[in-house]
């Protein structure tokens, strides 16, 4: 812990982050836009100007970003100060020259990171009266709509998708016509794209699917829920307006998702506004379905009470419905909707799970861990969110590089400068090469039977004793 | 590790020429990683070509390894790497400081007269395109302008002419 003044009052902070970060974390308002928790400082914007002090008997001080400066022991800075005020107030006002000001017609309106900033900076009334530089926008797919006039240039998105492991989407151009988007119109690549939309702190990557049926913030319905999408359980708000379901926005969790969630989470929920969904219990007879009632539903039951019944039940069901129609037939006479292996494996996976000498590490975990070996799992395909992590763990090379020589963590630009292409291991065991296959230091391409010897072998190297693979029953084959 | 481009596009790379690889290769050689040489390949191309073409772009990209946004992102990025045809000679008309004081706004609408083109335009027969630079670093010999490789200094109404007509005629 060290401790800072800020306008005179002194605070604990964590001296390993910068005064920007410690200051929000206090509680203090300050406006930025490029930094972002995720993806550390860069000092593009220029926003979270605030005067640093040399020791107490320093008058004038010296303006410094926030964003880029430690939160070191002793350090002395005042937020309110008048100069850093004024700078603040100046940085927006030059960021927003030329913002189109389109706020009643953007889908951002109402949850926009510019406008709180401007409000906190106190840009009221803009002076530039000359003529605003205005860009062509792209077509970047059916999800993300692009409109590249509200850009004020904080360089979140192309880091991010950098972050994500992205390609196709780059700053463009130099100064007053900079440029966010590919390189020709089309549909943007990454899987975790949709991200744009909560990244940029303005409104231009706003969800497209969501501005076809759009809502206010305000007008929408939401409830902290869970992604259905995958098994990782990423943390979601969906957000409910007559009776249907609108859009999806990642809600935090420190050891899960974070602050990101992949494209099938966020984009792929049309199907719970299907018309073909069954919201109700029916009955079949012939070719007539018919809808029951509580009522019909209970003494239809009855009927077949003491009859040979087999019940059919899902994995996409929720576990109560497989639970109350298994009570209902009998354990003897209900099939789970899954096949035999796939039944087992499920088995496999709840045993491991009790076994307390299995450890299943949360991404947070995996995102710190030093080397990882993925064993025959395409995990941008069966769980995204994965697959991202384990572009962060291979970048933790860089953070011990920069480490060792007194690179704070958070000074991104510099941390990756330092790094090139230096990386943590990732070993990808697979049957086909995955999109992760670009930041893996080996990928070995085989069968299914040759890769479990591999886990077999890697196993009995690290408990110490040979397991023959012949021994161990392999549920797939 | 860079291999891995998953950058599609619906554009087809060109093939580069012998003598367009001989160069790159050169300057992969001074460099310690070959996405490094990003911005000589472009000036190398464009050395050739005249200009660098969308297809020039995705040659480039495929045999330096670079994604094709970010190879944009360094063509764009620079006002000389022209990213459209330009004339067989590029005018580089000063319009900074030193040379605005010293009249090239009359020399600019002199050119303009004797060639039908402003700014950012290249004349019917090809021959000549007009872009205005920010500085040449000659400012004691302003009003200066630079055609093709030459830089030509003092510039009048009649020095304009004969610099024309002797770039026209050159073949």
């Amino acid at each position: 812990m060290a401790k800072i003044i800020v306008d005179g009052i002194e605070y604990e902070v964590n001296p390993e982050n910068n005064l920007l970060q410690e200051s929000l974390s206090l509680g203090l308002d300050l406006p930025y836009f490029c930094w972002h928790p995720c993806m550390g400082s860069v000092g593009a914007c220029r926003q979270c100007a605030v005067k640093q002090y040399r020791d107490a008997d320093d008058k004038d001080g010296t303006l410094v970003m926030a964003c880029m400066t430690s939160a070191s022991d002793g350090a002395i800075i005042s937020i309110e100060d008048e100069e850093a005020r004024g700078m603040r107030e100046k940085v927006i006002e030059s960021l927003m020259i030329s913002h189109p000001h389109d706020c009643p017609v953007c889908e951002e309106g109402g949850e926009c990171h510019l406008q709180d900033m401007t409000l906190m900076s106190g840009h009221n009334y803009r002076r530039y009266d000359k003529k605003k530089v205005t860009h062509r926008n792209q077509y970047l797919g059916p999800f993300i709509n692009h409109e590249m006039n509200r850009c004020i240039t904080c360089y979140r998105c192309v880091r991010f998708y950098d972050y994500a492991g992205g390609k196709d989407l780059a700053a463009q151009a130099s100064h007053h016509h900079t440029y966010f988007g590919r390189h020709q119109d089309g549909v943007l690549e990454s899987e975790f794209s949709g991200n744009l939309v909560e990244v940029c702190p303005t409104g231009v990557f706003t969800d497209k699917a969501f501005s076809a049926q759009y809502a206010r913030k305000w007008d929408l319905q939401t409830a902290p829920s869970v992604c259905v999408g995958c098994s990782v359980g990423c943390n979601i708000t969906p957000g409910e307006r007559y009776g249907t379901l609108r859009r999806i926005v990642n809600r935090y969790n420190s050891e899960i998702n974070g602050y990101f969630i992949c494209d099938r989470g966020r984009f792929g929920f049309d199907y719970v506004n299907g018309e073909d969904r069954v919201e109700a219990p029916s009955i079949k007879k012939g070719l007539q379905v018919e809808v029951l009632s509580g009522q019909d539903l209970e003494s239809a039951i009855k009927g077949y009470a003491g009859q040979e019944v087999i019940g059919i039940g899902s994995p996409r069901a929720t576990n109560e419905a497989n639970y109350a129609l298994c009570s209902f037939v009998g354990k003897e006479n209900f099939y789970s909707g899954m096949a035999d292996n796939e039944s087992e494996a499920s088995r496999l996976i709840l045993e491991l799970s009790r076994d307390k000498a299995f450890h299943s590490p949360s991404i947070k975990e995996i995102e710190r861990a030093d080397a990882v070996i993925v064993l025959g799992e395409d995990l941008t395909n069966t769980a995204a969110r994965i697959a991202l992590a384990l572009r962060q763990s291979v970048r933790n090379k860089a953070k011990e590089l920069a480490e060792s020589i007194n690179i704070p963590v958070w000074q991104d630009a510099a941390v990756k400068e330092l790094a090139q292409h230096e990386r943590s291991p990732l070993i990808l065991l697979s049957n086909y090469a995955t999109r992760l296959d670009d930041v893996a230091s080996d990928s070995i391409i085989d069968s299914s039977e040759v890769l479990s010897q591999i886990g077999y072998a890697i196993a009995g190297e690290i408990s110490g004793s040979r397991v023959s693979c012949a021994l161990m029953k392999n549920p797939y084959r | 590790m860079n291999n891995n481009i998953i950058a599609t596009t619906s554009a087809r790379a060109r093939i580069l020429t012998d003598e367009e690889i001989a160069e790159i290769d050169h300057e992969i050689d001074l460099y310690p990683d070959k996405q490094a040489v990003g911005l000589e390949a472009l000036k190398i191309v464009q050395k050739h070509q005249g200009w660098v073409s969308d297809e020039s772009m995705l040659a480039i990209s495929k045999y330096l390894g670079i994604p094709i946004s970010d190879l944009e992102g360094v063509a764009t990025f620079f006002n000389l790497v022209y990213r459209q045809p330009v004339g067989r000679n590029v005018i580089l008309f000063c319009n900074s400081v030193s040379c605005w004081i010293m009249g090239c706004k009359s020399m600019r609408a002199h050119i303009n007269d004797k060639l039908g083109v402003d700014f950012g335009e290249t004349t019917d027969d090809k021959e000549f395109t007009f872009l205005p630079v920010p500085c040449l670093g000659d400012c004691d010999k302003a009003p200066v302008m630079m055609v093709g490789d030459d830089l030509h200094r003092n510039l009048s109404k009649e020095s304009i002419n004969k610099i024309i007509s002797e770039y026209k005629t050159r073949s």
